[in-house]
């Protein structure tokens, strides 16, 4: 009995000798580190740190940190807040200092979650946090430390002067803003929830395989979409978000049908289509933006990137052999491919007959196309298409079989009139051409449905200035109408491309609409008057005022 | 502040019990025998600090004001008052309504009194009209912010009718002179626009601002002179 006394007596006096020096330290220390007399004669222990007492003076009624601490509210839930107790740590001491850490925290009805060595990552009511801090085992209470996520901003957000408005919070502008991105693919979107995507989206595939991530198996096709949306959580973060992926002009119907159900505000479309419509906004896919526009809803389309990838002109026959003369003498038009790059091209002519809504009425003039590979000086028939055009088709040849040769090869197309009564005017778009098609026409050269009235069609500029990107598809349309609309910036940053990595209209289209979804989330505005500033705020650039390169100009929002 | 207001609720009604109790105890039969009383037909000029507590959550919480009155007496048990009471909300914004900023109220106030009198402590009871003039500003950061990005945002309030009605007392030290209290609730029905206008097009928006409650309860004290 008397050793086991011995034995205690002797354990507290060693405990006595340890702890009370190194107590008198860490509390000497202390009240020499906090200069902050009025929070400390608010009651708050010594050895809780500021920001522990900041954010819990700012919890409100409801137990929710104020904006103030929209950061720090990560640590603040259900009245309890989340701190790092650091027990205090003398050598030899930590299984002692750890069971009356622990047992303070339950004792003041908090919980461990997590401990490690002498840090203690517990939750703890609020109003218990000062019982904690008393004991003479905790050495400070602080919040945790968070890792900070780098974040990918687009440099076009700085460009388009958006940066002034997505902080602001709305004026009477009466909605929670929704923005549909219209695209190919959403690959690695999951990841970016919370950091350059909304923590919460709604994300439907319409093509038939159901694949919404990864239906390339190309990474540069598969994240397009996923970008698209960083631009315009970039733009309007507060912004609800429907993703929806396509890959037909059917399952296009369908995800437009699906946008309009979930009464979205913008759309955002990067993706383009070649003889799907007369290029006078009719067609089937233009049909699709009407619906839109009929609902109220704006809709961003790129432009295109097939400004070198283009030729238009009237069917030159001036030998009278059939075939149509680009220049001159010169019945093959040429363009190089890179190898292994597959040649797909389109042609369309200006006699579709009438839009009924559903469908054209048809073509009666029938022309042919044709594709050449150029060995030495000769050229080589590759392919043809040849549809019949009798009055019930649409004006229309492709040739889509992917060819492409084993080395850098010298390509051509031909034009042969087949049956027609008039020279109409043709269009080609090229795909696979590695620089600007002989004979190329950059006008007219829109992909659809930018050329719709009801499309607000974005071409490419700089990031960091207004230079015209060449590949920017322009105007006019083929009735005559000033397109694209806007120029907005491509070239930027995004976590899907890296930095500086996503041209193309592609990258403009997001811009445009998140400008859009700005002004729609934060004013009171129609969607005119959203038209109008717009217009009147953009930087003109080309000639003075709209013209078929540059639209209204570079969009802006600086005053 | 709800603790602030409670406080003063409680004074104000001690204050008021004693005086009662003083009066019920002592009746007043000062120098030549004359009953101190406030005397019938006489006018008077109130000065009075004043706490008014919003009814409505967007305005804040309760505020410090003022009051100024000019009484008229019409009788023994009855009077008029014509009063204006200046207060300064801070309003804590909501999505259709007013947003982050200050409302400054001057109901100007003509409200009919019945007195009754008691000794040296009258008790009156009030009711009236006011017509209210409003004026508000927004909190400058939400101004400069959009005057940065180009556009001037504005809220108004217009000023209106309301009603009112509520009790008080006075005690008299002397016969022109006398502690007043009283509490009185205002009626009022706000009606205000937002308008934003976007410097470079000029292009404006504008509608009316909804949900803007101006009820408020007004505890009153102060002094009065009889002329």
């Amino acid at each position: 009995m008397n050793k086991t006394k011995y034995i205690a007596m002797s354990i507290l006096l060693v405990a006595a000798v340890l702890f009370i020096p190194a107590m008198l330290k860490t509390a000497a220390a202390e009240m020499g580190a906090l200069p902050a007399p009025a929070i400390q004669a608010a009651g708050f222990h010594l050895k809780i740190d500021r920001q522990v007492i900041r954010l819990i003076q700012s919890v409100d009624a409801q137990n929710a940190p104020t904006d103030v601490f929209r950061r720090a509210s990560l640590d603040v839930a259900g009245g309890k807040i989340r701190v790092v107790v650091e027990a205090l740590e003398v050598s030899g001491t930590r299984s002692v200092s750890a069971m009356m850490v622990r047992q303070r925290i339950t004792a003041a009805g908090g919980q461990v979650e997590l401990a490690y060595e002498n840090l203690y990552q517990s939750l703890i009511p609020l109003d218990a946090v000062e019982q904690v801090a008393a004991s003479p085992f905790v050495k400070r209470v602080r919040l945790p430390f968070h890792p900070i996520l780098h974040e990918v901003t687009s440099e076009g957000v700085n460009r388009i002067g958006a940066d002034y408005l997505t902080d602001i919070p709305p004026f009477h502008a009466g909605r929670k803003v929704k923005v549909g991105v219209l695209d190919a693919a959403f690959k690695g979107y999951r990841s970016l929830l919370g950091s350059e995507l909304p923590s919460q989206v709604t994300a439907q595939s319409f093509r038939a395989d159901g694949n919404l991530e990864n239906p390339y198996g190309n990474e540069t096709y598969d994240v397009h979409g996923t970008a698209c949306a960083e631009i315009i959580y970039d733009l309007m973060p507060d912004a609800e978000f429907f993703l929806t992926n396509i890959n037909t002009d059917v399952e296009h119907h369908a995800a437009v049908s699906w946008l309009i159900q979930n009464q979205v505000d913008v759309i955002s479309c990067s993706l383009g289509w070649t003889n799907a419509g007369a290029g006078d906004g009719t067609g089937p896919i233009c049909y699709d933006v009407e619906r839109v526009h009929s609902a109220g809803i704006f809709w961003a389309n790129a432009a295109g990137n097939e400004a070198t990838d283009h030729w238009e002109g009237t069917f030159n026959d001036p030998d009278s052999d059939g075939w149509h003369n680009f220049s001159g003498s010169t019945q093959v038009l040429s363009f190089t491919v890179n190898a292994y790059t597959p040649v797909f091209l389109y042609m369309n002519w200006d006699d579709w007959g009438t839009w009924t809504g559903m469908d054209y009425t048809g073509s009666t003039q029938d022309y042919d196309l044709y594709l050449y590979i150029k060995y030495g000086a000769t050229w080589f028939p590759v392919d043809s298409s040849q549809q019949i055009q009798n009055g019930n088709q649409w004006p229309t040849e492709e040739i889509v079989d992917g060819w492409y040769s084993s080395s850098g090869q010298t390509w051509g197309v031909a034009i042969r009139k087949k049956s027609a009564s008039r020279s109409v005017k043709l269009e080609i778009f090229f795909s696979g051409n590695n620089s600007a098609v002989e004979f190329n026409v950059p006008e007219g050269s829109l992909t659809i449905p930018a050329d719709s009235p009801y499309a607000i069609a974005a071409g490419s500029t700089g990031a960091f200035g207004d230079g015209y990107h060449y590949y920017s598809s322009r105007g006019p349309t083929s009735d005559g109408r000033i397109k694209p609309d806007f120029m907005a910036p491509s070239g930027v940053s995004t976590a899907s491309y890296g930095s500086l990595g996503f041209y193309g209209t592609s990258a403009s289209a997001p811009h445009m609409a998140g400008v859009i979804a700005l002004l729609l989330g934060k004013t009171p505005y129609s969607d005119q008057q959203i038209l109008n500033i717009l217009q009147k705020r953009a930087v003109d650039l080309g000639p003075t005022g709209p013209d078929s390169q540059y639209g209204y100009g570079r969009v802006n929002l600086r005053e | 502040m709800q603790k602030r207001s409670h406080k003063l609720i409680l004074l104000v009604t001690g204050m008021f019990l004693l005086a009662g109790l003083e009066s019920a105890l002592m009746p007043v039969q000062p120098r030549g025998g004359t009953r101190l009383e406030i005397k019938a037909g006489s006018t008077g000029l109130g000065f009075y600090g004043s706490y008014h507590l919003p009814s409505a959550a967007q305005l804040g919480n309760g505020t410090f004001g003022g009051m100024l009155s000019f009484q008229l007496g019409l009788g023994r048990h009855l009077g008029l008052e014509i009063a204006a009471s200046y207060s300064q909300f801070k309003t804590t914004g909501s999505e259709s309504g007013l947003q982050e900023g200050s409302l400054l109220r001057i109901p100007l106030q003509l409200s009919l009194k019945g007195r009754l009198p008691l000794g040296k402590l009258t008790i009156f009871l009030l009711g009236g009209a006011h017509y209210a003039l409003n004026q508000f500003s927004l909190k400058d950061t939400i101004t400069n912010n959009w005057s940065r990005a180009g556009f001037t945002v504005e809220e108004a309030v217009e000023s209106g009718l309301g009603f009112q009605g509520g009790l008080g007392c006075e005690f008299a030290f002397s016969r022109s002179l006398a502690l007043g209290f009283d509490a009185r609730y205002l009626v009022a029905k706000g009606e205000g626009e937002f308008r934003m206008t976007d410097h470079k097009t000029g292009e404006s928006a504008s509608g009316p601002l909804s949900e803007i409650q101006l009820d408020q309860m007004v505890f009153s004290l102060g002094l009065i002179w009889y002329l």
